[in-house]
């Protein structure tokens, strides 16, 4: 097949328009972010007593493409306790301490109650890591989270991170709302398994500021 | 050159060429077939025992060993017990090849073909659920499976959505035996500050190597955090593995020693011009060879401690050797004392072989054809080569000294008195070498933890009544259970983990009833099921294909679930009862009288070596006071021919009662040796005294002196080794061969008018 020269031209003139839009895009939208830029970002996070929500999460398995959908509701307890609730399909309560990890699955005579003693020193443990990992997204703490990502913006609200050792994500982003509370957080798996969770209806208690004299 | 000159140096040609072709063939086939050595400790038990005692090390369920933490801290805290626990993770993950179980934490890696197994005999156990109680389960396996999770967590709850992980847990912590305080699986005595973790391995004990990659790692276990100092590993695999390293740490001292004992043999017969007498090592040599091959033609393999200590007895013929070098009289007398000298020690050689005692017959049969191969040996070279060895006698003669005469005799007499004062134990338990640490820290382990020892059923599919296959096993097994149900008694057996083909089938056929009603030779029923319940579950619900549906057990072709691998091996099952007190053990063994404790079993060992003793040492001693009376001719001469082996006895026993030395199964060894060179010495020294021409006495005190130090010498470093075996038969055989000597020089002496009036060698 031959191409009339004027189709070449139309290629050849997408190909650099293309070519321009993208180098233009990767100056103008990702950039790294530094610890005062998320610090700001998450400020609706700083000095909050609890935090409750709701979420939907969904969870997509690679290798066999199941999707799981599930709903629940997140509780934050300053300064170490953190409950994640899963309602739907079935509760399950996991309850994660500085010192313990619970978790509560089943109702009436099915209902069970696990528990693990943690060790927050015990940095070389992979389960530990990944609980702290845990704990520190759904705390969403910006000095720990500089400290371990690589963190670049792609948009006003969109952060992602990249970490840089070994950990259970391969990637995560984040999505801020209007309100500059989180609205969708995206977790990858090493496996490539994504888990992708909405949050909804956040509620969030301060401490006081102290009162001027 | 005359020719009877020419004709011997051609035969000296013709002979040091044949040794050396036969040097260089043996040198070739050990090299090439290095599976002719057998190291295996098999070889120490009776066969009648060893059906059972090598059977149970054989078990896996045995194959549990503790690894012992010295803490640092004075008092534990729960940080710190989580550093260990931390690091014990490790541990098992990076020694998944080596590990089977491991007591910190319930690892999903380490377990999965076991868990799998688990999970898919699901049915086979319990009844099928309601399709809504299966649905309820599902949803909270897919409520956790929506949580960040590792892959084989969710990989293993696609095949267990009814939780059946949490059943095997159960079982397994409910036969914990560590009564110690626990914390997730690591368990903790505050009074030692120590920290003990259970560890099953995947090989047998016998497999040391591997032992001593795991012990490298357990040693680096505390190089990591600062809590522990010292990793320690308690247990078959570790005592094993401890004997096996002092045993071979002894032997390379020992064989140093050997080899400077030789060196210093050779200059020292060399720089005293008699560098003939070096002549005797090549027969003796080719002796020890000629046996070597002969045992592994006979047993197969030959064992390290046949090789060890049997050349110690065919040594004895080298005696033989050099009364022939050091006699320049009668060769006539010297050969016919020898025939009687190797005739008496046959007669003890071969009475002890018929012990059923694998090791005693294999060193018996050994020391035999090695005697008779070198004797024979050195019979023909002295005949045919008369110059070959003959060399001037060495002065070695003691002086006879009245005092030490009365105390030679003394010594002797204590012999006796000594047989029924000392401390026989002929248990395996004296076989074994235990570090004083190991020592320290078994003892702690098994005062302080509140372990009691399990009482062992043996059971035999082929000898059941109750079936020839896994079949008869399970319904055993759960007669077993119900009887222990009944009578309040602790019981562990593969009833806990799958029911009788019986009862599986009543469980299968409720889950056939719920899936397979519409066509039972096809795929399950599912439609009841959301299609992400039947993607997410279809390990689950391939477990259940209609055709798969079938009993364990139920044909002979069944094969046997990995989580019932510690209590089957080969065709051989075992189940462990815990009794708690004595009325319990008494209350067991009225209804299972083949149970037995480890310890009963291993004592069957002495029981075996105690009752064969009763007749083969009545047997021995008679046999040989027999052939010293046709040598010489009167019971008196006989009688007093014994006095060498009384002193050399005596001596012993004087020594071990000031020294608290045990009398084992390995002195019982040595005693043979003392019992052979003993009563050569006996007949030798008579033979001199009753002589009228006494033309070859300096030859036969040379002989004797020469032989006593080289035996003295040669088994006095096996009295510094660390392990007991070594150590033991050391100090019989240099006590007893000093014995023997002094009980040659001055506890025949007194007798020599009595022995002159008689005739002996003759």
């Amino acid at each position: 097949m031959r191409y009339s020269s004027h189709v070449y031209f139309v290629f050849h003139l997408q190909f650099v328009l293309s070519t321009l839009l993208f180098g233009s895009s990767l100056g103008a939208f990702i950039v790294d972010v530094s610890e005062a830029k998320l610090e700001k970002a998450l400020e609706k996070y700083r000095d909050i007593v609890t935090l409750e929500s709701k979420f939907t999460q969904i969870k997509k398995l690679v290798d066999t493409e199941i999707t799981l959908k599930s709903e629940g509701q997140l509780k934050v307890i300053a300064p170490d306790t953190i409950v994640w609730q899963i309602d739907k399909p079935s509760r399950i309560v996991v309850t994660l301490r500085t010192k313990e990890i619970q978790i509560e699955s089943g109702e009436g005579s099915s209902k069970s109650i696990q528990k693990f003693k943690r060790n927050e020193k015990s940095k070389s443990e992979a389960f530990e890591k990944d609980i702290q990992a845990l704990m520190m997204w759904l705390k969403f703490d910006p000095h720990a989270l500089i400290s371990d990502y690589k963190i670049t913006q792609s948009s006003s609200e969109v952060f992602a991170f990249e970490p840089k050792h070994l950990m259970i994500f391969k990637h995560i982003e984040l999505h801020l709302a209007s309100s500059g509370y989180v609205r969708e957080m995206l977790l990858t798996e090493n496996s490539g398994d994504t888990l992708d969770i909405f949050f909804d209806h956040i509620l969030v208690k301060r401490k006081e500021a102290p009162k001027a004299r | 050159m005359s020719k009877s000159n020419f004709q011997n140096a051609r035969r000296l040609h013709f002979l040091l060429l044949v040794m050396f072709i036969f040097a260089t063939a043996v040198t070739a086939v050990s090299s090439a077939a290095p599976s002719w050595y057998d190291q295996s400790h098999n070889i120490f038990v009776p066969e009648k025992v060893k059906s059972e005692l090598v059977g149970i090390r054989e078990f896996p369920v045995f194959w549990w060993n503790f690894i012992v933490l010295q803490l640092n801290e004075d008092q534990l805290t729960e940080e710190s017990a989580q550093v260990i626990q931390g690091a014990c993770r490790n541990f098992a993950t990076s020694q998944m090849e080596n590990i089977e179980k491991i007591s910190c934490g319930f690892q999903l890696k380490l377990y999965s073909e076991l868990l799998n197994q688990w999970a898919r005999d699901y049915p086979r156990r319990h009844d099928a659920p309601s399709i809504s109680s299966l649905k309820t389960s599902m949803s909270q396996a897919l409520a956790k499976a929506s949580l960040p999770l590792p892959k084989e967590l969710l990989d293993f709850l696609r095949v267990d959505p009814l939780n059946s992980i949490d059943e095997f847990r159960g079982i397994l912590e409910a036969h914990s035996v560590v009564k110690f305080e626990q914390f997730q699986g690591i368990y903790f005595d505050r009074i030692t500050h120590r920290a003990l973790i259970a560890v099953q391995f995947k090989f047998s004990p016998a497999q040391t190597v591997l032992t001593h990659e795991t012990l490298e790692r357990i040693q680096i276990f505390c190089q990591n955090n600062r809590i522990c100092n010292s990793a320690y590993l308690l247990g078959p695999h570790a005592s094993t593995n401890e004997n096996e390293s002092q045993i071979r740490q002894d032997l390379n001292i020992v064989s140093w020693f050997g080899l400077a004992l030789l060196v210093g043999f050779v200059f020292l017969v060399v720089s005293t011009g008699r560098a003939r007498l070096v002549l005797l090592i090549p027969p003796l040599t080719i002796a020890v060879v000629f046996s070597t091959l002969l045992t592994v033609l006979v047993f197969g393999r030959i064992h390290g401690l046949t090789l060890s200590f049997g050349p110690g007895i065919v040594g004895l013929c080298m005696h033989y050797g050099l009364q022939a070098a050091f006699s320049f009289g009668d060769d006539k007398r010297i050969w016919r004392a020898n025939f009687f000298g190797i005739l008496t020690t046959l007669a003890i050689l071969l009475a002890v072989i018929w012990s059923q005692i694998p090791l005693i017959k294999q060193i018996m049969f050994f020391s035999s054809v090695g005697l008779v191969i070198g004797f024979t040996f050195f019979y023909f070279l002295h005949k045919y080569f008369p110059l070959l060895f003959r060399t001037r006698p060495i002065h070695i003669r003691l002086p006879q000294i009245k005092s030490l005469q009365i105390l030679m005799l003394a010594v002797g007499g204590f012999a006796f008195i000594g047989f029924f004062m000392l401390k026989i134990n002929f248990g395996i338990q004296q076989l074994n070498y235990e570090s004083l640490k190991s020592s320290t820290l078994s003892r702690w382990l098994y005062e302080s933890s509140g372990m009691t020892p399990p009482l062992i059923h043996f059971f035999n599919p082929e000898k059941s009544s109750q079936g020839s296959s896994f079949r008869g096993i399970l319904d055993q097994a759960k007669a077993e259970q119900e009887w222990a149900s009944s009578n309040g008694l602790s019981l562990s057996s593969v009833n806990e983990f799958l029911p009788t083909v019986q009862e599986q089938l009543k469980h299968l056929s409720t889950w056939q009833k719920r899936f397979c009603s519409t066509d039972p030779k096809f795929k399950p029923n599912t439609t009841r099921f959301s299609l992400v319940e039947q993607k997410f579950f279809a390990p689950f619900f391939s477990n259940l294909e209609c055709q798969e549906l079938k009993p364990n057990g139920l044909d002979s072709s069944s094969s046997i679930p990995a989580y019932l691998k510690d209590f089957s091996f080969e065709n051989s099952w075992i189940s462990l009862w815990s009794p708690h007190s004595a009325a319990e053990i008494l209350k067991i063994k009225s209804k299972y009288p083949d149970s037995s404790s480890l310890s009963e079993i291993v004592s069957n060992f002495p029981k075996v070596l105690s009752q064969e003793l009763i007749w083969m040492v009545p047997t021995a001693f008679i046999l040989a006071f027999m052939l010293l009376i046709i040598c010489c001719g009167n019971i008196v001469t006989a009688a007093l021919a014994l006095i060498p082996f009384f002193t050399g006895m005596g001596l012993f026993y004087i020594v071990a009662l000031i020294s608290h030395w045990p009398v084992t199964f390995i002195s019982f060894i040595g005693f043979i040796k003392v019992f052979g060179f003993s009563l050569d010495y006996g007949i030798f020294v008579t033979d001199v005294l009753v002589a009228t021409d006494r033309a070859h006495e300096e030859g036969v005190w040379s002989a004797l002196g020469f032989n006593s130090i080289s035996t003295t010498l040669g088994f006095l470093p096996l009295i510094f080794c660390a392990h007991p075996v070594l150590k033991q038969l050391g100090e019989v055989l240099v006590f007893g061969s000093i014995g023997s000597y002094f009980g040659a020089v001055w506890g025949l002496t007194p007798f020599t008018k009595i022995l002159a009036s008689k005739r002996c060698g003759r």
